[in-house]
């Protein structure tokens, strides 16, 4: 994500930033080294050490107690991927992961679009699509849980303009709860894609669409052919931020369902944390970590690499 | 903490959590316990008495249900409330006969699903679902929420347990005067009704610097005026059973019972593993939903049962 960032500053500054300047013959100094040193041993003791140590407790059944952990092999992961439970949570999270990324980028991209206009209302607009944003997740997540209450403000809504018959009981009912909590997340998020979309389309130079209109492109053909693929580093970002983060789902999850009703809205963080805190099994839940941090990571990787096959330069 | 004074004061319901083999492990600082706390507003305008029997407690349903009020609160977003049920239940229809059936589980004698006891428990609760006594979508609604409703009125009663009970009480608009409670009936025998109860321990590191320190603090807890000073700032049940008046009106009426020994403890403190009970609120809402049986729900909880203790 840098990288694409840093590229587009690059474009944005109408060229390619200068490489450094490396005089011949001259030996570099290794003092700045050295104080890089304190921030680089601070990483390793709270970043690095503590995810290699959750990725070796992946392979025993430490239970948190001072006794030594047994090695237990693979059988962690072989569990995760025969338990129904976890493999529902995991179905979840892709399901998830899907919808979101796709519904959250085309809602933000659109919205982007409608308010990248001269509409008189369009700062006022921008702020109350992006204010949900803002919010943080679990105070957005306790509000929702009261709004989709069976007798909550937005059944009472649908009844109030005659149409009781799409009142629902939105995160009791098990075949919706889901959908429930994917909509909410996308309400939450689309502004923030709409912000990345607007500065991806800021960045667009007016003459690339007034020569594709001299040439007689239409609307959609200059969208096609002009926008979207100007706007492939944006959604490259879009993509990738969208991805990770509702892959590792949790805060929302937690706080309208706790994973109910049942298994229907559990997600692999949430089975984490349980078997974790709840259950005491930290070996089992450090195994479901590193499924989860590969799953980040290859998704992540594959998005990234596919997407930038796309991009084109101005 | 075996040689302290105290524990000859152990109520017997705590006694059972509080040792292992012959060892007192803990001091019991406060007990709470699953009550049934009703709008008393509501009763007195349906004509409705505190039921003492099952069949009281079915009447009282219909009665308010006639009355156009939701008889029975029942909160059951994220699981929590569905828990209470089971163990208020299963004081009366399994501990009240069979205390040591734990004992029998662990050893492979019985089991949840073979057990009578246990499977009447479950097959009660249905009783009230399929008769249409509880909140409508209860699955949806969070345990607030249905505190509310009975403090609001638009519901007659909920199952919680003690310490949300000052919560209730503050919904009310009449506060503590339109909030009672009572003991939740399962048989036919007003007499054989018992009453969850679970302490809140306090332990000593046997290894800490100041173990002879920590264990004289246990000692002043202990004093019947500091018992008493912690139960009625907490809001909570005495945790020994020393001679103490307990000045939050929520928690008289029981208090017969619980001075007659009529308790037991919370079932999930007597499982060997949190699994259980976890499989117990999570199984237990697809139960509730209908998309699993109480068979299959038993046999889920035998399952995690027999794993023991990790």
């Amino acid at each position: 994500v840098t990288d694409v960032l840093e590229r587009a500053a690059g474009q944005r500054s109408g060229g390619s930033p200068a490489p450094p300047v490396q005089r011949a013959g001259r030996v570099r100094p290794s003092t700045p080294y050295w104080f890089v040193l304190p921030a680089l041993g601070l990483y390793a003791l709270v970043v690095l050490y503590p995810t290699v140590a959750g990725a070796v407790y992946a392979f025993t059944d430490w239970t948190g107690r001072r006794t030594a952990p047994a090695f237990v092999g693979l059988d962690n992961f072989s569990e995760l991927f025969s338990t129904s439970s976890a493999l529902s949570a995991l179905r979840n999270t892709l399901l998830i992961a899907v919808c979101t990324t796709v519904v959250q980028t085309v809602i933000g991209l659109a919205l982007a679009l409608a308010l990248h206009s001269a509409l008189a209302s369009r700062n006022l607009l921008r702020t109350l699509f992006f204010a949900p944003a803002l919010l943080p997740p679990v105070v957005m997540g306790v509000l929702w849980q009261y709004l989709l209450t069976p007798t909550g403000p937005l059944n009472g809504a649908l009844s109030a303009v005659g149409l009781d018959g799409l009142s629902q009981n939105w995160l009791g009912e098990p075949s919706i709860a889901l959908g429930s909590v994917i909509g909410v997340i996308i309400w939450q998020n689309a502004g923030l894609t709409m912000v990345i979309y607007l500065a991806g389309l800021q960045g667009i130079p007016d003459e690339l669409l007034e020569a594709a209109e001299i040439d007689g492109a239409s609307r959609p053909q200059r969208f096609r052919y002009v926008t979207l693929p100007l706007l492939m580093p944006a959604t490259t970002i879009v993509l990738s931020l969208t991805l990770i983060s509702s892959l590792k789902l949790f805060d929302q999850v937690f706080v309208m369902t706790g994973g109910g009703p049942g298994y229907a809205t559990e997600t692999l963080s949430m089975i984490m944390y349980k078997e974790a805190f709840v259950s005491g099994r930290y070996g089992y839940s450090a195994a479901i970590a590193l499924v989860l941090t590969m799953l980040v990571f290859a998704f992540a990787l594959f998005q990234l690499r596919a997407l930038r096959r796309f991009e084109v330069e101005t | 903490v075996s040689q302290a004074s105290w524990t000859s004061s152990l109520p017997e319901d705590t006694r059972k959590l509080a040792t292992s083999g012959d060892k007192v492990l803990a001091f019991p600082v406060g007990r709470n316990a699953i009550v049934m706390a009703y709008n008393k507003k509501v009763f007195a305008a349906a004509g409705i008495a505190v039921p003492t029997t099952w069949s009281e407690l079915l009447k009282a349903c219909t009665a308010l249900k006639a009355a156009g009020k939701t008889p029975i609160a029942n909160p059951l977003q994220g699981g929590v409330y569905l828990q209470f049920w089971m163990y208020a239940l299963a004081a009366t229809m399994v501990y009240a006969d069979n205390p040591d059936i734990d004992a029998d589980m662990t050893a492979g004698r019985t089991s949840f699903a073979k057990d009578k006891g246990w499977n009447s428990v479950f097959g009660k609760y249905l009783e009230l679902r399929d008769a249409g006594f509880f909140t409508e979508g209860a699955l949806g609604v969070p345990p607030d929420q249905g505190l509310q409703a009975v403090a609001g009125g638009n519901t007659g009663m909920v199952l919680t347990v003690t310490p949300a009970v000052p919560q209730l009480t503050k919904f009310a608009k009449g506060g503590a005067a339109d909030i009672g409670v009572f003991a939740l009936p399962a048989t036919e025998n007003a007499a054989e009704t018992r009453i969850p109860v679970a302490p809140d321990f306090v332990a000593v590191n046997a290894e800490g610097k100041n173990v002879e320190a920590a264990k004289g603090f246990l000692d002043f807890l202990a004093k019947p005026e500091n018992v008493a000073a912690y139960a009625n700032t907490m809001g909570v049940l005495p945790g020994l059973d020393v001679d103490v008046k307990v000045t939050n009106p929520g928690l008289e009426p029981i208090r017969p019972m619980i001075d007659g020994g009529r308790t037991a403890p919370y079932a999930n403190y007597l499982w060997p593993n949190g699994d259980v009970q976890q499989t117990l609120l999570q199984s237990g809402q697809q139960w509730y939903a209908k998309s699993i049986t109480t068979p299959q729900l038993l046999a889920q909880m035998d399952t995690e049962y027999a794993k023991g203790n990790p």
